[in-house]
């Protein structure tokens, strides 16, 4: 573990060092993230001039769901983003036989690859965001907000991370598939509207087999008081099944591999 | 344009076509992202129209479905985004082959474009069958079949300046040597100023007002509002016209970049 911790210091480093050197491409990370924010929010607006609440939630409650979307989402990019999404070209050029003959386990080294502190600012223009939602819409009980939202929101990154490397570790199968991504960003973007607009049987999809819910609207709904016990055991098993199904398949996977090169 | 042209370039088509074919897995992420990032607006905008008694200034359930199913079908058929592979390859430098080559430049990109397209229509055509089931299910677009001729021209129309558009967007890498903010501006605009997220009429007049001195409202929003509610004799001319219009300046803008991108591009080792 320690191993392991020292060789995230030194990646860490190593990605701090690059964005420095490349402000270009720092500055427009920074401008892409909070161009879709601004667009996003005004999409709200639209929403919210026609009526005062969309399946329960009001305005208040879908700009917090809106901020924690770009929350995990801000986070997503600037932690394993990057690296994961290089999997289906490592496979296709055959670099990934450099990975995956380091004696390190691969799929940590391709998730830790590279990191942007691009997306720091957006964080804060994210977390300002919720403030804002929750200053005008319903808050949660103090119980709900210090012990429900962190595991919640763990749990809803954790499984962030299990789709997107799930979905990336389908370049191991199929070839050309570069853009598996743009499929995870469409099925991430329905995750920054309340999913109960699709009724009740969607809405199981989403707790379980598509875990939108569980990503993106539990962390919400902890925050602005809509949150149960049941929803916070169930991120927890969602999350944990995940993770679970994304080591395996991922192994799987790199066991079946024949290199290209 | 002569027989010897007209092998060329449908070679140049074929191949594409057959490399798309190939690696198909590329043309049915697209498609099902065109149709996932859509898919929960028209829910949204359902519970939005009933609250309000069933229909938003001429908007109902009905119009609704139509409009966001035919903008899957815009998103994969008709909508063309070269803008990416043009700055890659001017960026790389790969653009040099392209231009020793004896053919046009933008109408390989146009054959390359269209070729995928037609892949990402074969695999969008299992998911027609229950989009065609929810449009009549909510109440269907019979009664717009007198527009039909208008709306096949203005669909043919759109495809013209949606391409030459996301064209001169790929061409601003002959001066920036990143283009990705160029192209997230440009996304971000024809999703907004297109009336992707919206109608027109339900979003506040001053994006109205923007949106109709841009050329996306004519290439999305214009042929998906022939397509969803009856509109006058009148203003259908009136658009069919604009879109001639932005075809001809676009052309001739394009034209003018490409020249003045042409004399700047270099390329280093090709």
């Amino acid at each position: 573990m320690r191993r392991y911790f020292r060789i995230l210091k030194v990646l860490v480093r190593v990605s701090f060092i690059r964005d420095i050197v490349f402000r270009g491409a720092f500055y427009i990370d920074l401008f892409h993230a909070v161009l879709w924010l601004g667009l996003f929010f005004l999409v709200i607006e639209v929403f919210f001039s026609h009526t005062e609440s969309i399946v329960g939630w009001t305005k208040g409650n879908l700009i917090v769901l809106l901020g924690i979307w770009s929350l995990l989402d801000d986070l997503a990019s600037g932690t394993f983003w990057e690296g994961v999404k290089r999997i289906p070209t490592l496979v296709a050029d055959g670099n990934m036989d450099f990975i995956l003959t380091r004696p390190v386990d691969s799929q940590f080294l391709i998730a830790a690859e590279r990191f942007r502190f691009s997306r720091v600012i957006p964080l804060i223009a994210d977390i300002a965001l919720i403030s804002y939602g929750l200053s005008i819409g319903s808050i949660g009980s103090l119980w709900t907000i210090l012990l429900g939202f962190p595991i919640v929101i763990i749990a809803g990154y954790l499984t962030v991370l299990s789709v997107f490397y799930l979905l990336h570790t389908l370049g191991f199968w199929f070839l050309r598939i570069d853009n598996i991504w743009a499929l995870y960003e469409g099925i991430e973007n329905i995750g920054k509207y309340p999913l109960d607009v699709f009724g009740r049987h969607i809405k199981l999809v989403s707790l379980t087999v598509v875990p939108l819910t569980v990503m993106f609207t539990l962390p919400a709904e902890a925050l602005v008081g809509f949150l149960s016990g049941a929803e916070v055991i169930n991120a927890l098993l969602v999350s944990a099944l995940f993770l679970w199904l994304t080591r395996k398949f991922y192994q799987y996977s790199v066991r079946r591999y024949s290199s290209v090169a | 344009m002569t027989d010897r042209n007209m092998r060329k370039y449908w070679t140049i088509f074929r191949v594409v076509l057959e490399n798309n074919l190939m690696y198909r897995g590329h043309a049915f992420v697209w498609m099902l992202f065109d149709l996932l990032w859509i898919g929960v607006f028209p829910f949204i905008w359902f519970f939005i129209i009933n609250a309000q008694g069933g229909e938003i200034q001429g908007w109902n359930n009905s119009a609704i479905i139509v409009y966001y199913v035919f903008m899957a079908v815009l998103s994969n058929i008709v909508l063309m985004h070269p803008e990416a592979h043009m700055a890659y390859e001017i960026y790389e430098g790969k653009f040099s082959n392209y231009v020793i080559k004896p053919h046009s430049y933008l109408l390989y990109v146009f054959l390359h474009e269209s070729a995928y397209k037609m892949v990402r229509f074969l695999a969008f055509i299992p998911f027609a069958v229950p989009l065609i089931w929810a449009i009549q299910h909510f109440g269907g677009s019979g009664a717009v079949l007198p527009q039909l001729p208008f709306i096949i021209l203005a669909t043919l129309l759109a495809m013209p300046i949606f391409f030459l558009v996301a064209a001169i967007i790929g061409m601003t890498c002959f001066w920036l040597e990143d283009s990705y903010a160029a192209r997230t501006i440009f996304w971000a605009s024809s999703g907004l100023f297109g009336g992707q997220y919206a109608p027109f009429e339900l979003m506040p007049p001053i994006l109205n007002t923007v949106a109709s001195a841009l050329p996306f409202k004519y290439a999305i929003y214009f042929p998906l509002r022939l397509i969803s509610q009856q509109v006058p004799r009148a203003e259908m001319l009136r658009g069919l016209g604009i879109q001639l219009v932005w075809i001809a300046a676009l052309f001739v803008l394009s034209s003018i970049i490409w020249k003045k991108g042409l004399k700047r591009y270099s390329a280093v080792g090709r």
